[in-house]
């Protein structure tokens, strides 16, 4: 990898001859102005100086500074401590060195991550064993699946790829959305604007799409179009959480309807035949077994006795039969 | 079908002289062979592979195996066991089945691996037979790799046959998805060798199944065995349960039990699709397209996915109806399922199951 030589001495440049929009150095995600740095530069100015490259339009480009430039003049400063590149150096090597700097000072995220490895390679042609061995820099292991995988970052729209970072969403749960179409990937906006989501919900819920979709030969956004969806997003009163669970309820009854029927028909017989105060009576998980499950507690004898009555007495009522009858499966011999 | 044919081979360091290696080098000509005395960096090589599972079947590597080649078949904790014996002489396979629990169980060692040390195999072989005196015992080689998809290379499976022609008290079960049967024809199997054939419809073997030999060649090639005097055996897994799967599987036992004789069989087995949580990711990134994962499959007390209990059991009654039309008497198990499914199938657990004494 080149050493870049940085020449001059520091020189302090007015923030009005550099070009914040020039981003082609940048590595930083979000791009936003970072309020809390802002703050800093305000109470404390600026301590690591930048590095601008000089350009021919007499204006300068970010190499270094890409957060600390727009905070410093968010902050009022009018001019910046910069050490100044010449012209000649080569992009990529200013790319590479700014991403060197960055690892240094702080842990990248992963769009950061994703989109230095992308950009690498759409602007500035690096290769794929190239970007192998940059990986460690990044903190990753030095594997193509890890690579791909970042890489494919790229490819979420921006919402997601601020979604990921502001959410801390798991790269894993990220690269599977960012394998959806740009109409699916938008259809999810739409349900994460109003329901927000955790790594592990996001995970159950890309989980549950994509297998809906697969088996229903559907895009993705369409099973978002669903009514029963649809209607948990313009539910009136509902909480962000409310509906976040009812989304996945929606989501697990069209992804299991099987399931779903037999144990809504379990749960209105064991209702029919009527409930014992403190006794819960259950199906087993999934109706993977052919039993009941039933608890309670006791605090005396007498107790006891009153609760296994009521329960004796419900044995004596159709339902239960009837439920059983329904988990067992039994067939005429 | 073509022979498995790797893109280099790595001989460890000291099996260079044994003769199952020259036997594969000698079958497998022109390619690139490494001489290793550590095989870690090639196997970790691999594990950084986009695929590793794909890389791991272009990497043939024999080394020698110091552990116990043949293992109670682990089956899975609270299910029903049919107390198999598996006999690993090599691990991975060229195959590239859709939803091959390998490519979970091996992601972090992918390579093709054939353990050339056969001398110590039939060594702890007969020791096992010679402790199991009194006891039948049904030995199989398809646990980790199919049985008979590298035989075109190692030959091994002309040894295996022959030894346990020799024993009165165990059979060997070699089961396969090749028509790799040539070598075994000739052999003095006395009986003591079953071949098995995992059948799927052929849509799913098209979709799934990539490598293996077509229904048509796998029932052809059972009738080259049955000819040769074999037993053979059908196992129906795994069964994929999805959107009319009734008229697929049910045409299947038609098409099986029609090609043969069912007096050749010495049983079926049936096996609902399972597969751990960990392989949903892995068949997600190498078959996105595949809709194996889409079907009703529910977590299982042994953390295996499978399809919902209701859907399993009205399966198995009819796929084991239809399997009694043709052979009233065949030995019918259910692999790898519990014990509140075998009744709801059989109306009893494997003790009181016709004709499975044998098996159990």
């Amino acid at each position: 990898m080149d050493i870049i030589q940085i020449d001059s001495g520091f020189e302090q440049i007015p923030i009005e001859r550099i070009d914040l929009q020039d981003k082609i150095f940048a590595v930083a995600y979000p791009q936003d102005v970072d309020e809390h740095l802002t703050a800093s530069v305000r109470d404390a100015g600026l301590f690591i100086p930048v590095v601008l490259e000089s350009r021919q339009d007499r204006l300068f480009r970010i190499v270094s500074g890409g957060r600390r430039i727009p905070a410093a003049k968010a902050a009022g400063l009018n001019a910046v401590t910069a050490r100044i590149t010449g012209q000649g150096v080569g992009d990529k090597s200013l790319f590479l060195w700014n991403i060197r700097e960055n690892a240094a000072i702080r842990a990248l995220n992963h769009m950061e991550k994703s989109l230095v490895l992308h950009r690498l390679t759409a602007d500035f042609g690096a290769g794929e064993q190239e970007l192998l061995e940059l990986m460690p820099l990044l903190g990753l292991e030095p594997a193509r699946q890890v690579l791909y995988q970042y890489s494919g970052l790229a490819r979420l729209n921006h919402e997601l790829r601020r979604y990921l970072i502001v959410h801390g969403i798991p790269v894993k749960v990220g690269s599977r959305m960012a394998a959806w179409s740009p109409a699916d990937q938008d259809a999810l906006c739409g349900f994460l604007r109003t329901v927000q989501m955790g790594g592990n919900t996001l995970n159950e819920v890309v989980e549950l799409l994509e297998e809906i979709a697969l088996r229903d030969r559907m895009k993705i956004a369409d099973v978002l179009m669903k009514r029963e969806l649809r209607n948990v997003l313009q539910a009136p009163g509902f909480t962000s959480t409310q509906k976040k669970d009812r989304l996945k309820r929606g989501l697990i009854r069209m992804r299991y309807p099987g399931l779903w029927e037999r144990t809504q028909r379990i749960s209105e017989l064991l209702a029919k035949g009527g409930r014992v105060p403190g006794v819960t009576i259950e199906p087993p998980p999934y109706l993977e077994g052919i039993g009941l499950d039933v608890s309670f507690s006791f605090r005396s004898a007498g107790e006891l006795r009153d609760k296994a009555e009521r329960l004796a007495a419900l044995s004596r009522q159709g339902e239960i039969g009837q439920v059983l009858s329904l988990l067992q499966q039994k067939e005429e011999r | 079908m073509q022979a498995y044919r790797p893109e280099r081979i790595v001989v460890e360091k000291g099996c260079e002289g044994l003769a199952m290696t020259r036997r594969i080098l000698e079958r497998l000509p022109g390619l690139p062979v490494e001489i290793c005395d550590d095989l870690d960096p090639a196997i970790r090589a691999l594990g950084r592979e986009a695929d590793p599972v794909s890389e791991g079947k272009k990497c043939l590597i024999i080394s020698k195996y110091s552990g116990a080649f043949l293992k109670k078949c682990p089956g899975t904790q609270g299910f029903v066991c049919c107390n198999y014996l598996v006999l690993n002489a090599a691990t991975g396979c060229p195959l590239d089945c859709s939803y091959c629990i390998l490519q979970e169980y091996l992601f972090n060692n992918p390579a093709l691996r054939i353990f050339a040390n056969t001398d110590a195999m039939f060594a702890q072989l007969k020791e096992w037979l010679a402790k199991s005196q009194g006891r039948d015992l049904r030995i199989g080689t398809g646990e980790l790799t199919d049985s008979l998809a590298l035989d075109p290379i190692t030959g091994f499976s002309r040894e295996l046959v022959t030894f346990f022609g020799r024993q009165d008290r165990a059979v060997l079960e070699l089961k396969t998805k090749t028509d790799h049967v040539e070598d075994l024809l000739d052999l003095p199997h006395h009986g003591r060798t079953v071949v098995a054939w995992s059948v799927n419809p052929d849509h799913l073997i098209e979709s799934h199944e990539e490598g293996s030999a077509s229904l048509k060649d796998r029932l052809s090639a059972a009738r080259r065995c049955i000819a040769a005097g074999y037993r053979i055996a059908f196992h129906f897994d795994p069964i994929l349960f999805d959107l009319g799967w009734e008229t697929s599987y049910l045409d299947l036992v038609d098409q099986v039990f029609s090609s043969i004789s069912v007096e050749s069989v010495s049983w079926v087995s049936l096996g609902g699709l399972r597969f751990p949580q960990s392989l949903k990711r892995i068949i997600g990134t190498r078959f996105p397209q595949s809709r194996l994962m889409a079907g009703e499959m529910v977590p299982c007390p042994d953390n295996k996915l499978r399809y919902i209990r209701p859907i399993r059991v009205q399966g198995y009654r009819e796929m084991v109806r239809r399997i009694r039309t043709h052979g009233p008497e065949v030995p019918v198990y259910l692999c790898m399922e519990s014990r509140e499914v075998w009744e709801a199938v059989f109306g009893n657990g494997p003790a009181g199951v016709r004709n499975l004494a044998g098996i159990f």
